[in-house]
């Protein structure tokens, strides 16, 4: 992880770079978000790009550079057992379902056990409950998912993207919680190599040394 | 930094004993081959490596191949490893000629004949450097000649020790063995321009160009020894790959549901784009260049959707299934030697991030779903699926898109265009060249009553010479003045 977002340029100032995945049902708004977010467009007749399956996003936070990647994958459900090429090496998954639709949540546990499973904690999850401007038609309760994103460590989000809520706060936290990964992670590394550093000082004494008959010598060999 | 002090009181304890070779030859052991010395270890190693690849013959014959290095590498010429090597040097003829017969069987079958080409530019590698490596060498000379002196010896020794080295070696060893010493490289010199004191001057672009042609240098140098290791590999995977293609041909976008509309003549046309550019990937020689086709093949795909669906951009949803649809519809050649190519040497950085990476990724996912295809995944049932891959029956709906049966239709009406374009374009040539010709034959009509004119106008006479020529003549009075010395006031 540590090496993705390796450091760019000898300045000193780094930039991170981050890959995040879209998991989901197909229709349930994966695409529709993340333009949201990074044109901030919604209607089709405005949209100017020809593609909405790989986008990058440049941001702030916290003083430090972050260039996003996002990558969408195909919902359909013969596509699924192509997860794992499409979400290895990632910092950060997406996992969007639709409040209306039960099944796009099961689908969402499916993925997040999956990721768990392949990727253990190092990926930083965050569920995004789409299409809350279809309240009335919600089947999915915010109890249920919030309770079941707390289980399994995610955040979970309330978002629309035909509205304009809860984008831009989605991935503005997982950014952040990326970031405080990869801190982490740099840290440890820096300790582990001083730590390494300490084990060099580590003295060897060759019982045999005191003898008097024979020369030391290094064991290294 | 604060457990520093309990160091200072720690003793661990070793008897001689443990320092030893575990299978007690007499020489010292390493933790880290398992308590064993070197000799004992690679003797270990072999044993099971060799147990585990007793089924697969191609892997025992590299594993015989990378064996040889170790029997270089220890320069004990002794007339067990002489034998060996012997052997090996057998075995590796064996391959290589193996790998000729397969790549003249393949060469039948390959759409591109672009790449012949190299094999005629390249009989002896090692002796004389091919056009594509001195074109290369030249242009990172070109560039290095822009940075200081001393940055330039560093990158072109560090270069050159580097691909001596895997000149040597690389054909006595395995492919992952080749990428993992490619990307080390990569690495070293990445972290060598981005962080030594001596590069500190570079730009941001300096360094990636620096990366860049690294990639297009050493790739391009070992290009023949690489591809062949990867070739050979990945042999049987590239036809099974091509095998399952021709047997899928039946496959229609509307079974794969991606909505690519490829009656319209339109579409074809950038069908025709993205195959051209699938296939022109294996040409290519630099992993980034191979990229570069993909990438511009998958921006085609794209156009491709925006043409049949028109309106919203494509997500990952419409995108999969129509390079899926496109990858089956070129057949590309050695598709899996390509992506193994592309995964060992190609800079890390750019197929984890970036376009390039996503749409590599997509195409991994691609190649693993038209292998991995089944009945269920195209919405058929188990018995009609096995009757299309049979080729006993056909899709009810093959005739009436008659896309693949009406290949030559369509190719036809393709050349009736062009002709047509070409005849509109002869018109244009002959009356613009007719058009020509009458402006030739006025002006010279013109100039000639001109002449005529002027001649009537001013009749020619000779008047007797005047003996003196410096005098001033009245007639010249049209002529410029005579040249006179410039007078210049130095004061």
């Amino acid at each position: 992880m540590c090496a993705a977002a390796a450091a760019a340029g000898a300045g000193g100032t780094r930039s991170y770079n981050f890959k995040i995945v879209l998991l989901g049902e197909g229709c349930v708004g994966k695409t529709s978000l993340v333009l949201r977010y990074v044109e901030d467009k919604f209607n089709d007749r405005h949209i100017t790009t020809l593609q909405a399956s790989f986008l990058t996003k440049r941001i702030n936070l916290s003083g430090k550079r972050v260039n996003l990647a996002i990558w969408d994958t195909a919902g359909q459900e013969r596509f699924h057992a192509l997860g794992p090429i499409y979400y290895r090496e990632s910092h950060g998954a997406v996992l969007v379902y639709d409040i209306t639709d039960e099944d796009s949540f099961q689908k969402v546990k499916n993925w997040v056990r999956e990721l768990r499973r392949m990727l253990g904690n190092d990926i930083c999850l965050v569920i995004a409950g789409n299409k809350i401007d279809m309240e009335k038609e919600r089947h999915v309760s915010l109890e249920e998912a919030e309770a079941y994103a707390q289980e399994v460590g995610a955040f979970h989000f309330q978002t629309s993207a035909k509205q304009n809520k809860g984008v831009e706060e989605l991935f503005i936290e997982l950014t952040r919680r990326m970031l405080d990964n990869a801190v982490t992670n740099d840290q440890q590394r820096i300790n582990s190599l001083t730590r390494g550093g300490n084990t060099r000082n580590l003295q060897i004494i060759d019982d045999q040394a005191n003898l008097p008959s024979q020369k030391s010598s290094c064991c290294s060999a | 930094m604060s457990s520093n002090s309990a160091w200072t009181g720690a003793r661990l304890h070793i008897n001689e004993s443990e320092l030893m070779c575990r299978t007690g030859c007499g020489y010292y052991g390493n933790p880290a081959w398992d308590g064993h010395c070197s000799k004992c270890y690679k003797e270990m190693v072999q044993k099971t490596q060799q147990r585990k690849t007793v089924f697969d013959p191609t892997q025992k014959i590299r594993n015989k191949v990378s064996r040889s290095v170790s029997d270089v590498s220890e320069l004990t010429s002794t007339a067990t490893s002489m034998m060996s090597r012997k052997f090996d040097r057998f075995e590796e003829k064996r391959r290589q000629q193996l790998d000729k017969r397969t790549k003249a069987v393949k060469s039948i079958f390959r759409k591109s004949q672009s790449k012949d080409v190299n094999k005629v530019e390249h009989p002896k590698p090692n002796r004389q450097l091919s056009i594509e490596s001195q074109c290369v060498g030249q242009e990172f000379n070109d560039f290095l000649k822009t940075l200081s002196k001393d940055v330039q010896v560093r990158v072109s020794k560090q270069i050159n020790m580097f691909v001596d080295k895997m000149l040597r070696c690389v054909e006595f060893q395995s492919v992952d063995e080749s990428g993992e010493q490619v990307h080390d490289f990569y690495n070293t010199m990445n972290e060598m321009v981005s962080m030594q004191s001596a590069y500190h001057d570079l730009t941001q672009e300096q360094v990636d160009k620096i990366n860049e042609l690294t990639e297009r240098y050493v790739t391009t140098r070992l290009y023949k020894a690489l591809i062949s290791a990867v070739n050979a590999v990945n042999e049987e995977k590239d036809l099974a790959i091509q095998n399952r293609i021709r047997s899928l041909a039946w496959v229609s976008s509307q079974h794969l549901e991606c909505g690519v509309k490829d009656s319209c003549e339109e579409v074809r046309e950038t069908l025709d784009l993205v195959i051209t550019e699938l296939i022109e990937m294996n040409s290519r020689r630099v992993p980034s260049d191979k990229l570069k086709c993909l990438v511009s093949s998958s921006h085609h795909v794209l156009n491709l959707l925006k043409q049949s669906r028109g309106g919203s951009p494509a997500s990952a949803d419409d995108f999969l299934p129509a390079l899926i649809y496109c990858v089956l519809q070129a057949s590309p050649p050695l598709l899996h030697s390509n992506i193994a190519y592309i995964t060992n040497f190609a800079q890390q950085s750019s197929l984890q991030s970036g376009e390039a990476g996503y749409f590599f990724t997509n195409l991994c996912c691609a190649v693993a779903f038209i292998e991995k295809m089944t009945a269920e995944s195209l919405g058929l049932t188990a018995d009609e699926f096995e009757r299309y891959m049979s080729g006993v029956a056909l899709p009810p709906n093959a005739l009436d898109g008659g896309v693949w049966l009406c290949e030559g239709m369509r190719i036809m009406q393709q050349n009736l265009k062009t002709l047509d374009d070409l005849q509109s374009r002869m018109d244009r040539l002959l009356t613009e060249s007719d058009a020509l010709m009458k402006e030739m034959d006025d002006v010279q009509e013109n100039v000639s009553k001109e002449v005529a004119g002027v001649i009537e106008r001013t009749p020619l006479t000779i008047r007797p010479r005047k003996a003196d020529i410096d005098e001033e003549v009245p007639a010249s009075e049209l002529l410029p003045p005579p040249l006179t010395p410039q007078v210049c006031d130095l004061a």
